[in-house]
């Protein structure tokens, strides 16, 4: 036996192996002392470990352990039965909205009468724009149409009182001579300016005039509403 | 030992309180000392078995009667290791100032118990020495009476392995015993 076997050996005894020590062994051990003092120690240490004293728990400690346990499993019930009692309220709020959007729900659609009775297509709707158009349009017409009323009003009673007046015919009253003479140099000048300033408005008042005409063209055709 | 702890897991499932208690009192200890053997401060080791039994507790119902040998402890050490080395992980990566208290220390042998309790103190002593994985298979299997496939199980490492650090181990804590004079020159020549 060498000091490698010697070893294992002496592993084996120290695992508890109840076999009496060969005689290689014990020859071995008396030639070879540092394995013979292995195997003295390991004598000591089986004895030594016989009388390691047992860890003892204080009561202290036990209490406090099983206290805990059951605290945390009364913890783990109430949680679990939080959490059920969430999941069965969330399922009956789903099932109540279920239950209320399939009692609102529209009638079913009957195909039948949806091909006896086509829907019209709606008309889109003006646009705003146009809207404020035709308003504006209306208050121009009536306006418009209040100026005119005016005027015609007017021009009839002129026309009665002038029918009333007894007149001689327009061609036999006097000619104005006055008008015919030619004026003097201070009202010709005054003449001229006029003109003078006359035709410098005048493309003026073209452009003006064309652009009402315009206006006028380009405008729909409305109503006027009737007074009467 | 397994029907029985069969029955009591059932009873504690069931939320029976006494059946708590029993478990509790039944584990503690092999979970503590594994605790203190592995973390060398008691504070740190009794936290660390209120953390274990809280684990086992809330994994109770995963708890397999038909695996391994069907006993309980197997699986509560499986936890306790874990938890121990996370803790270790932990107490590593914050480097603060902690008191360790030995256990031969803390708890001292009476003076009339002799050589043999001198040889428990030097155990212990040579124990706190190992690297962790060694102490921890040492723990298992001379303190807690885990047998190896266990451990393997508990260590998440092959039965070879486990073996090998064992052997290590040992070897180790004989050498210190050698050393410290434990074994007489005078035996050594008589054995």
């Amino acid at each position: 036996m060498n000091c490698r076997e010697f070893q294992d050996w002496l592993q084996q005894l120290l695992d508890g192996a109840d076999a009496p020590c060969p005689p290689e062994a014990t020859l071995h051990a008396g030639a070879c002392a540092p394995c013979r003092a292995l195997q003295s120690a390991a004598r000591h240490l089986n004895v030594g470990l016989k009388a390691l004293p047992p860890t003892q728990a204080s009561t202290l400690l036990t209490q406090s352990i099983v206290a805990a346990v059951l605290d945390e499993r009364r913890q783990r019930v109430r949680r679990v039965r939080r959490r059920v009692a969430l999941t069965f309220g969330l399922a009956a709020a789903i099932l109540f909205l279920m239950l209320v959007g399939w009692f609102n729900q529209a009638p079913p659609i009957d195909r039948n009468k949806m091909a006896q009775h086509p829907q019209q297509p709606r008309e889109p709707e003006a646009p705003q724009l146009v809207k404020r158009a035709d308003a504006a349009r209306v208050a121009v017409a009536s306006l418009t149409g209040r100026v005119a009323d005016q005027t015609k009003e007017q021009a009839k009673l002129f026309m009665a009182v002038a029918n009333s007046l007894d007149l001689p015919p327009m061609a036999s009253l006097p000619a104005l001579k006055g008008l015919e003479e030619p004026l003097d140099p201070a009202a010709q000048s005054l003449r001229q300016a006029t003109q003078t300033v006359a035709s410098g408005i005048e493309p003026i008042t073209n452009s003006a005039r064309r652009a009402f005409t315009f206006f006028v063209r380009e405008m729909p055709v409305f109503d006027l509403p009737s007074r009467n | 030992m397994s029907a029985e702890d069969a029955m009591l897991v059932r009873r504690c499932l069931r939320g029976d309180a006494a059946s708590v208690q029993v478990l509790v009192e039944r584990f503690q200890s092999d979970v503590l000392g594994l605790c203190i053997r592995m973390l060398h401060h008691r504070q740190d080791a009794e936290d660390v078995t209120q953390e274990v039994f809280l684990r086992v507790f809330r994994s109770l119902r995963r708890w397999d009667s038909t695996r391994g040998h069907g006993a309980l402890k197997p699986w509560i050490m499986t936890i306790a290791v874990n938890r121990c080395r996370t803790w270790m992980t932990q107490r590593a990566r914050r480097p603060e100032l902690v008191e360790y208290l030995h256990e031969t220390a803390a708890n001292p042998p009476h003076r009339e118990q002799g050589d043999a309790a001198e040889l428990a103190r030097e155990i212990q002593a040579a124990l706190a020495e190992l690297r962790d994985d060694y102490r921890l298979v040492f723990t298992l299997y001379h303190e807690q009476g885990l047998p190896y496939e266990d451990i393997a199980e508990a260590v998440h490492k092959p039965v070879g392995t486990v073996k090998t650090w064992l052997h290590r181990a040992r070897l180790e804590v004989l050498e210190r015993l050698r050393r410290r004079g434990m074994v007489s020159e005078v035996e050594h020549e008589l054995s």
